[in-house]
């Protein structure tokens, strides 16, 4: 982590030959850039961070062209917002609580528009279930869609927990900070999505053991 | 630790979100606890299912390419919302606007408020009715005041017998107020208009009023007076014109005196009586000269 914001920091420097001072040798600089209109230093920031937030947009909505989309959104908003940032150490959270709005703001949006699919996907997953063997079920590509499909019949709040635990390793304290939520109602959902997980998943859950 | 205790704390430790020493309890329990051990194997074998889930998309160069463009156009992007932003009907429902703590203290203060505005209009009310009545004394004292007559001043009444009943006398000099005056509004509401300055050169005026009145009438018919009736009514006008003019000078130089208001509307007062008296003399004369004439002929 160390090297790859130094090198950051070296690459913007030789990209900016103005800025020969300023060696940006850690995220805050890069923040303090971006936040005065560099759009370089916002690039680096990027670069860093938009994988994460790319799988966890597609973690929560499950489509790739769409995750793309909301991802760009997500940057777009935290660069015109940047000056709202208080504390530049929580940079990360603060742009998952962003991409966390994105997100919800798209389910909501395509809510009653996938509303049949949504509900006629777990049946077709259960169907999926119980017709192949447990065996077949265990490969790779039949585990996403599983994991896909039992990922969409969780509600939105309960999912972005889930994912933000189980998929992005977050802290409780920091799910909090991302959803708003306190931490005992991140326990309570995370404790619920699990219950439900483990429901759909059953089949490929009694295979592991 | 037992397994009640144990069982809502697994996912926690599984997690590593508890503190060191009741990780450490739990950690005991496991190893004492086969029920509870399964519980744990069951969430690792979740983790590992979990973790195999591949759902990371690889990022394009197309992707910074997005942004970039949207940064430069400088497109209007709505305003970041609260994280746990919602639509506002829904909040409005489920959480309170404000704290118990700040309603607590916006109706104490509501209710300090009120009593001071309450004690204020209740003694406003108190100062209000006492100037109130210390106004009341130029309408209300003066025919007392004007009967009160000493008898020096009685010199100019030419006659006793000719004296009308105080109740006509009265009524006579409501009429002559009445002419002379604008009808009185309530003394509530004069005396939220007019200080009591106003409201004694008002009085004045009135008696002023009925003095004129009354002195045509006198004049008119004090042809008809014998010499020493009009040598007594000259004289004691003149002395209740000095009195007026010296009251009035110590009303002036000090008009918040009370006693000089009501010297000076009493010698107004006087004056109007003995005119008024001298009109109904030379009349009551008149008639009895009438009725000694008639008589003279009849006989």
């Amino acid at each position: 982590m160390i090297e790859r914001l130094a090198l950051d920091a070296v690459q913007l420097k030789r990209r900016q030959g103005s800025q020969s001072g300023a060696l940006m040798n850690c995220s805050e600089d890069l923040i303090a850039h971006a936040r005065a209109g560099d759009q370089e230093a916002f690039r680096l920031i990027f670069e860093r961070y938009s994988r994460p937030i790319l799988g966890f947009l597609y973690q929560m909505v499950s489509e790739r062209d769409l995750a793309e989309d909301l991802t760009q959104e997500t940057f777009v908003r935290a660069y015109h917002n940047l000056k709202k940032l208080r504390d530049d150490s929580k940079f990360s959270t603060w742009l998952f609580g962003i991409g966390r709005n994105v997100a919800r703001e798209s389910l909501r949006s395509r809510r009653y528009d996938t509303q049949n699919l949504t509900a006629a996907t777990p049946t077709d997953h259960e169907d999926r279930a119980r017709t192949n063997s447990p065996v077949d079920q265990l490969l790779g590509r039949e585990l996403n869609t599983a994991m896909e499909t039992a990922l969409q019949t969780l509600d939105e709040e309960k999912r972005v927990v889930f994912v933000l635990k189980i998929l992005q390793d977050r802290s409780y304290q920091e799910i909090a900070e991302i959803t708003g939520f306190s931490v005992p109602k991140v326990k309570t959902e995370l404790h619920r999505a699990r219950l439900e997980m483990r429901q759909r998943l059953r089949a490929y859950l009694e295979v592991k053991k | 630790m037992n397994c009640h205790d144990c069982e809502p704390l697994i996912e926690a430790y599984f997690d590593g979100e508890l503190d060191e020493s009741t990780s450490l309890g739990v950690r005991r329990h496991l190893s004492e606890c086969a029920t509870c051990s399964v519980r744990l194997g069951e969430l690792d074998t979740e983790a590992e299912v979990y973790s195999s889930f591949k759902s990371e998309p690889a990022v394009t160069s197309d992707l910074w390419a997005g942004v970039s463009a949207r940064l430069g156009e400088g497109t209007p992007v709505p305003q970041l919302q609260p994280l746990e932003a919602s639509p506002w009907l829904e909040r409005l429902f489920t959480r309170p606007r404000v704290s118990i703590w700040a309603v607590a203290v916006l109706l104490i203060a509501a209710i300090g408020l009120t009593v001071v505005f309450m004690r204020y209009v209740v003694n406003f009310n108190r100062s209000f009715d006492q100037s109130a009545a210390s106004q009341k004394s130029p309408d209300i004292t003066l025919p007392s005041v004007a009967s009160d007559r000493p008898a020096t001043e009685t010199s100019a009444k030419p006659n006793e017998d000719n004296a009308r009943p105080a109740s006509k006398v009265e009524a006579e000099l409501r009429v002559v107020r009445s002419k002379t005056a604008r009808p009185l509004r309530p003394l509530q509401a004069r005396s939220q208009t007019k200080t009591p300055e106003q409201l004694v050169r008002e009085a004045e005026q009135k008696y002023l009023s009925a003095i004129a009145m009354l002195s045509r009438t006198v004049e008119r018919k004090r042809s008809r007076l014998d010499e020493t009736t009009r040598a007594e009514l000259d004289t004691a006008l003149a002395s209740i014109d000095r009195t007026i003019v010296n009251t009035r000078k110590i009303v002036r130089q000090h008009p918040d005196d009370p006693v000089a208001v009501q010297y000076m509307l009493t010698a107004y007062a006087r004056k109007v009586d003995v005119l008024r008296r001298m009109s109904n003399y030379q009349e009551s004369r008149f008639a009895e000269g009438l009725q000694r004439r008639l008589l003279m002929r009849r006989l």
